[in-house]
């Protein structure tokens, strides 16, 4: 008789738990991928999907943001939430695999209650029982399994011990659910149950499950009230009559799950775990003793991040001097081989390998940054940094965990914005948006090392060049906390909702993440150098180098010969000089040519044009050309700067390296004429302008997207007029201290 | 080199430029990115599971 083989059907397996319990790292384990991990709590504010092969049957998993209960009240909970109940895109998973903190078990396993509440089969991932084992907590594992009914596997996942195990669990519990054991509930909360039911029968929305009603009844304001087809002005009555037996059974309705829930918990784990004295005080608890000190904690955070912008100076500057020779070396020979062909030459040399040469030279500085950013990370420090904010955030009106977005913040806007899923009231939500592109990203790093290349190392020295780094990467949060002050204040006035931060332990980073983190930061950056950085260069250098009338380049040479003339050289002897390539007077023609034809590109025009309106800030038309262009993306300043020295110098020019040309550009007309275009006040408002500003498009439409198109709008807005004004001010001031 | 050839290879980046960076803001607008925090798989993955009929 022949056999018919069938493939079991694929299985869709969701992974929940606490936040930074693992679930990230386990999910990158089981499915190979290499999803963002941190040692801190809310990386993760979406969910994930990847995929994996257990025997032979396919399995797609479910990665959520970390929830401390299924009371959802941020937006990234409600992700979670919204998957176990079957109501987002995803059909209700067949297995629930839940990560729990084998060193904080109790608390862990309230979620794991509020889960198993709604019936869904289980798997117990107990994670990370090395650092429960060195706390003296000792975990039956068995005992704890037949107690909750469900498989109960030890791991510790950054290690990849116990994965074939969990493996083999999770295959079982596909063929043979085993749904968990829940919590006996007590009258007071059936009773409250009937009359909520019964309320509710007539409304026009779906018929909830017992699970859904307890979350209706238990959370202050479920996200599962709009599924009950009840307007809300007619729930509240109804809920409070529920309610009613909650109180007559002496419990508060909001308290109430979570005193039955820890009751049942407390003798569920009577004599499962064992807490032993180690006699040590934890490493963790000895270090956070200085490190979470509310002065010597400030005061070494601080210093942390000097040494961290003093060393991201320091170190970079050999790599990015053989970036710089490599970039040569590749711009001479296509020089040399395009010369046949002026415009290709060009664009080529001046345009593509100027623009994109000049961005990727500060690939080093980007790679220092996120080796440290992973390393704080990874090690658990960022957390105890956000506790230290905390009180400063709370003065302005800040939700503390506001601290968290700004701190992603300092790599990218754009999961910065995102971070502000996990602020549950959206009055602070929004000021955090608002706030968040303020801090400084890495595509501003580009801007302030060439800035403090040119015009501050050379006059004070590497200490003070790494101290104007540090300062201009803090001068974003200086600024953002009186303005989320203002914000809170005048236009929202959120709830003002405690901090609750768990501190994770210590850990040390795990090299390949660091490695991983900087890979992937430092591709990405490529990767813009290769794509956008590179058509914005075509597009900057067609604007600087059309239109090309030979009237510009006569009418040079007349002014270069008349000029010579009123010296007193002869007609013939100019022309003998001009003959000679090398001469200086043919170099000075040149020279005098190129700077002719951009002046009247387009973009020269268009420079000119606007160039008044930053007249106050110092900035002369090049450089107004190189913040307009900036808007799309703020790195792209580097490369027109490029291209805009590139073609306005002649090719045997000595200072061949962007930050030399800069510092030899002199104002061509005006009250300044003969002057040094950049000076220090210069330089400073350029940065300013910069740490202000919102020139990030991507960034801008992620604002638009989670906070709509008002607050986009008006967060370019504000964040322009802020940057115009900062830049006027230090310009101002600097050049009455410096002049 | 031709100096016509010059002019189209020089007309055809700009052109491919302005496209690609139209392409890559228009593209930006609508759909935003995630930064690190992506769901789009999540998205191709309930669009493939409803299509199996789950």
């Amino acid at each position: 008789m022949p056999t018919t083989l069938v493939a079991p059907k694929e299985a869709l397996i969701a992974v929940i738990g606490n936040p930074n319990t693992g679930k990230t790292t386990l999910f990158n384990k089981l499915t190979g991928k290499r999803q963002r991990v941190g040692n801190y709590p809310g990386i993760t504010v979406e969910k994930k999907t990847g995929r994996l092969e257990i025997s032979g049957r396919q399995i797609n998993l479910v990665d959520l943001p970390g929830a401390y209960s299924l009371a959802a009240t941020s937006p990234d909970e409600r992700v979670a939430v919204d998957v176990l109940t079957g109501n987002s895109d995803l059909p209700t998973p067949d297995l629930v695999v839940c990560v729990a903190d084998a060193a904080n078990l109790q608390r862990n396993l309230f979620l794991a209650m509020q889960v198993a509440d709604f019936g869904l089969p289980m798997v117990l991932a107990l994670n990370m029982t090395d650092e429960a084992g060195k706390l003296g907590i000792e975990i039956d594992v068995d005992k704890l399994s037949a107690k909750l009914g469900i498989p109960v596997v030890p791991m510790v996942a950054v290690k990849s011990q116990g994965l074939d195990q969990l493996k083999l669990a999770i295959s079982a519990a596909l063929e043979r659910p085993q749904i968990p054991l829940t919590v006996n509930w007590p009258a007071g909360v059936t009773d409250a149950l009937d009359t909520l039911e019964a309320g509710l029968a007539n409304g026009e929305g779906e018929p909830l499950t017992h699970a859904e009603l307890r979350r209706i009844l238990f959370d202050a304001d479920s996200a599962l009230l709009e599924r009950t087809g009840v307007h809300k002005d007619k729930i509240r009555p109804l809920l409070a009559a529920a309610r009613e037996h909650l109180f007559k059974a002496g419990m508060n309705p909001l308290a109430a799950e979570a005193l039955i829930v820890y009751k049942h918990l407390g003798s569920l784990l009577a004599d499962v775990e064992q807490h032993h004295d180690t006699g040590k005080v934890p490493f963790s608890d000895k270090l956070d003793r200085v490190l979470t000190h509310r002065v010597w904690g400030l005061l070494i955070f601080l210093g942390v991040m000097y040494v961290v912008f003093q060393s991201i100076y320091a170190w970079a500057s050999p790599f990015m001097d053989a970036i710089e020779w490599l970039t040569k070396l590749v711009q001479e020979p296509v020089s040399a081989w395009l010369a046949s062909s002026p415009v290709l030459q060009s664009l080529f040399a001046d345009g593509v390998i100027a623009g994109v040469g000049g961005m990727l030279v500060f690939l080093p500085q980007i790679l220092i940054l996120f080796f440290f950013i992973a390393l704080l990370e990874d090690s658990g420090y960022m957390a105890r940094a956000a506790f230290l904010m905390d009180k400063l955030f709370s003065w302005c009106g800040l939700n503390g965990k506001s601290f968290v977005p700004m701190l992603s913040g300092f790599a990218c806007g754009i999961p910065a914005v995102m971070a502000t899923r996990t602020i549950e009231d959206r009055k602070s939500r929004l000021t955090t948006i608002l706030i968040a592109p303020l801090m400084s990203c890495s595509a501003r790093l580009p801007v302030y090392v060439i800035m403090i290349g040119a015009f501050i190392e050379p006059h004070y020295g590497a200490k003070w060049a790494g101290f104007t780094l540090f300062a201009m990467h803090l001068l974003g949060l200086t600024i953002a906390l009186p303005l989320a002050w203002f914000f809170t204040k005048f236009m929202f006035k959120g709830k003002s909702q405690p901090f609750l931060l768990e501190l994770p332990p210590y850990r040390w980073p795990a090299p390949l993440n660091v490695i991983w983190r900087m890979w992937e930061r430092g591709g990405q950056f490529v990767k813009r150098a290769g794509t956008i950085i590179f058509a914005m260069s075509v597009l900057i250098w067609a604007l600087c180098y059309f239109p090309r009338p030979e009237s510009v380049e006569e009418q040079a040479k007349q002014e270069v010969v008349q000029s010579e003339q009123a010296k007193g050289s002869t007609l013939t002897a100019i022309d003998e000089q001009l003959a000679k390539a090398d001469s200086p007077l043919a170099l000075a023609l040149e020279h005098e040519t190129a700077s002719a034809y951009l002046e009247q590109s387009y973009m020269g025009r268009a420079g000119k044009f606007i160039q008044p309106l930053f007249a106050p800030a110092g900035f002369d038309w090049k450089i107004t050309v190189g913040v307009l262009a900036s808007f799309p993306a703020r790195e792209v300043i580097i490369s027109t700067l490029g291209i805009i020295y590139n073609l306005g110098t002649d090719v045997d020019e000595e200072s061949d390296d962007l930050k030399s040309r800069m510092a030899s550009e002199h104002w061509t007309s005006g009250p300044l004429k003969g002057r040094p275009v950049f000076n220090v006040p210069i330089a400073l408002a350029i940065m300013v302008f910069f740490a202000l500003c919102m020139q990030c498009g991507a960034t801008v439409a992620i604002v638009i997207r989670e906070a709509g198109l008002k607050w986009g709008i008006f967060s370019f807005a504000y964040m322009t007029v802020l940057a115009w004004i900062g830049s006027v001010l230090i310009y101002q001031i600097g050049m009455r201290i410096f002049a | 080199m031709n100096e016509w050839l010059d002019k189209i290879i020089v007309s055809v980046l700009i052109l491919w430029a302005l496209g690609y960076v139209v392409w890559i803001t228009v593209k930006k607008f609508k759909r935003p990115g995630c930064g690190d925090s992506c769901s789009c798989d999540a998205k191709k993955l309930a669009k493939n599971l409803s299509r199996k009929g789950r």
